[in-house]
């Protein structure tokens, strides 16, 4: 492999690693009814839904409880509903689990590339 | 029921500190220039945050309000390399944006230099360090910018211990280089990694500074010196245009120094026109002491500011009147000893020079073709060959040079010795030239020989060339194979097992939460309210233990590609990262079956 090459591969993980610079986790609470079509029952559509494109295959009601960005070159934000329910207060611990379990994916993603350039 | 999301803001330092440190490592190992303004954002906001216990800033930071310091400024930041020369053209009232980065990015990287230097040695120094309204954090001012720049300590202790090794990018090095760079000695930018280029400009300097600065070197190649290592490179620059190139021709600058601990020196500046020697400075009489002249006689006038000939000055007619007696006494000389130096004395100097084989730096050297600065210690000490000390040789001389006899009858023998030399310099010149006509011919056969020898490597050069790069070739191809695999692999894995969604039910198979799990970007969660809270913590569980499954996943991924790409990977590896995949699969496996 030669040095040019090698080199535009670490620019490519560079560049990969800038979007990597921030976590988000947001937490839902909620009934939600999804409209879709009988090949498509996926559940990975439960999110594709929530996008702008598809809102009209959605039905009912989900509020954000709880929504956290760590960003790398910024400062920590958390945002969190006020007047919550007993339901709702636990679902703020699992919040805290899952800032956890997205942190401990990022170190991994970090650990990776550290031991793949031996940086 | 409230809760405070400070509570929630998570310890994510840990996690923090690995990004930067993989990021600033990844580009400056494989210089990035296109991740250079993240890094330094990075940078910016990973500065030390404990705070120094020194003075307050003062009012030299940027104000929105006009300061014509920032014109001062601005010109630092420029010289050491922060700044565009069109920013700092750019006249503005207020601070521009690209001048407020600057400063930023400066201030960081000066309070990390320092902070791994001693503050407090710096203490005495013409600086200010200031604590920032941020967090504590060291920010220097403008005139550490000037430390920087200048580099002057005063104190006489010791500054540099050793050259910066190859690829040093220390405080060290980085003064260095700005100096070289002031002295012209070092094209390079100041900050660079401490390379070749930066060591041959300090040699340069090194040799052309006096040794009156004590500059020794050590075995390593380091360099030892106390404070006036860093005060000559501050005056050098100085010196050098006071004395300028003409001191190699034309010693007339001399006159313009203060010598006062220049006595007891073997040096002698003679200014005939006037009534006083010519008064050098020390740096003068380093740089004599250096050429090895014991006694320098100029010809001044000073009220004209021009050189005259050797002989025109009543004052340098003794000494004339010297030279041309030892001249005349040796037989080098014919002509009047008179104390007038014409173009007789001038050939006669010349002969005895060749004759005697001087060195003719060492007794005379024409400047401007109108000076002479002549060794006349070393002259008489070679003509006459005795043991008499120099003083007792001037001594005699003065007696001496009064009662020459200068008749035609007292000339004649020094005629035919005259003639004799010319002679036998004649036939050592046909001698020379014959020895060089057959060395000559000699030579071309030698060449001709190792031409022929050289297009026989050459071709056998060629022939392992073309070998070995088939061979890397083919390993090039086959690591990019093996690379192109991996890519693949690490797409599937990305796709079809990380971006599944994570869906807990109840008992009554009820969706008890769900979530979009990237690993990589962005977490999304949905629960439901009207289930029991145990679900949503063991969903929250179960997602942690997904993560620590892909951290074990991407560590083994990471070893293949070592393996792959490196071919190293020992058994204890393979071993350990065995159990630790079972070890996190489990207790998955376990909570299933209980939700089963």
């Amino acid at each position: 492999m030669s040095e040019q090459d090698f080199s535009t591969f670490a620019s490519k993980v560079a560049g990969t690693l800038k979007d990597f610079s921030s976590i988000d986790v947001a937490t839902y609470s909620g009934r939600m009814k999804v409209n879709v079509e009988a090949n498509k029952a996926d559940l990975e559509n439960v999110f594709k839904t929530l996008s702008n494109a598809q809102k009209q295959k959605v039905e009912g009601e989900l509020e954000l409880i709880a929504a956290t960005r760590i960003s790398f070159d910024k400062d920590a934000t958390t945002i969190v509903k006020p007047e919550l329910t007993a339901e709702q207060l636990e679902s703020i611990k699992a919040h805290a689990e899952l800032i956890k379990a997205a942190q401990d994916a990022r170190m991994a993603v970090l650990n990776f590339v550290r031991g793949l350039l031996k940086l | 029921m409230t809760v405070d999301p400070r509570e929630l803001l998570p310890e994510a330092e840990e996690v923090r500190e690995s990004f930067v440190d993989v990021y600033v490592k990844l580009t400056d190992r494989f210089d990035l220039p296109e991740a250079e303004d993240t890094k330094r954002k990075l940078l910016l906001e990973a500065a030390p945050a404990e705070p120094v216990d020194v003075e307050p800033l003062p009012a030299t930071g940027l104000s929105a309000a006009p300061d014509p310091r920032h014109d001062e400024v601005k010109q630092h930041l420029f010289d050491l390399e922060y700044l565009e020369e069109t920013a700092v053209e750019r006249k503005s009232v207020r601070p521009t944006a690209a001048f407020k980065l600057a400063l930023r990015v400066f201030r960081r990287e000066a309070s990390a230099l320092l902070a791994r230097e001693d503050i407090a040695s710096l203490e005495n120094q013409p600086v200010t360090i200031g604590n920032s309204s941020r967090g504590g954090r060291v920010v220097a001012s403008s005139s550490v910018l000037a430390l920087l720049a200048r580099a002057v300590s005063t104190d006489g202790e010791t500054v540099i211990e050793h050259l910066p090794a190859s690829g040093e990018t220390g405080l060290t090095s980085r003064i260095l280089q700005f100096q070289l760079k002031r002295l012209g000695l070092f094209d390079g930018s100041a900050g660079a990694p401490f390379g070749e280029m930066a060591r041959a400009g300090f040699e340069q300097l090194r040799r052309r500074l006096s040794p009156g600065y004590d500059w020794r070197m050590s075995d390593v190649g380091g360099l030892v010196g106390d404070a006036k290592v860093f005060l000559a490179l501050a005056d050098y620059r100085q010196l050098m245009s006071l004395l300028g190139s003409a001191l190699d021709t034309s010693p007339v600058l001399l006159k313009a120094w203060d010598l006062d601990d220049l006595e007891g020196a073997p040096l002698a500046l003679l200014n005939v026109s006037g009534d006083d020697f010519i008064e050098p400075t020390s740096a003068v009489r380093s740089y004599v002491v250096s050429r090895e002249f014991d006694v320098l006689f100029a010809d001044v006038d000073e009220d004209r500011a021009e050189v005259r000939s050797f002989g025109d000055s009543d004052s340098n007619r003794l000494a004339v009147n010297f030279l041309q007696y030892a001249l005349w006494s040796a037989g080098y000389y014919e002509g009047r000893i008179d104390g007038v130096a014409g173009r007789m004395t001038e050939e006669a100097l010349e002969l005895a020079v060749k004759t005697l084989r001087l060195d003719r730096d060492r007794v005379l050297r024409p400047a401007l073709g109108c000076y002479w600065a002549v060794n006349l210690s070393a002259l008489v000490t070679t003509v006459f060959s005795n043991t008499q000390s120099f003083e007792d040789q001037m001594t005699f001389l003065a007696g001496e040079v009064q009662d020459v006899d200068t008749s035609e009858e007292a000339r004649e023998p020094r005629r035919g010795f005259l003639a004799s030399i010319r002679e036998a310099f004649r036939r050592a010149f046909e001698f020379g030239r014959r020895v060089i006509t057959s060395v000559s011919a000699m030579l071309k056969s030698v060449v001709d020989a190792v031409r022929n020898g050289v297009k026989l490597v050459w071709g056998a050069l060629e022939t392992m060339t073309s070998a070995v790069r088939n061979f890397f070739t083919m390993l090039y191809r086959g690591a990019r194979e093996g690379l192109m695999m991996i890519d693949r692999g690490l797409r599937g894995y990305f796709q079809f097992v990380l971006r599944r969604p994570i869906l807990t039910l109840t008992e009554e198979n009820r969706p008890a939460a769900v979530s979009r799990f990237d690993f990589d970007r962005d977490t999304s969660t949905i629960f439901n309210p009207n289930v029991n809270d145990v679900y949503l913590v063991r969903h929250a569980e179960m997602c942690r233990r997904l993560a620590r499954i892909h951290s074990s996943a991407m560590y083994f991924i990471g070893r293949v590609i070592n393996f792959v790409v490196r071919g190293a990977s020992g058994p204890i590896g393979w071993i350990s990262l065995f159990i630790s995949v079972l070890r996190e699969i489990t207790p998955v496996f376990r909570m299933s079956r209980q939700a089963a």
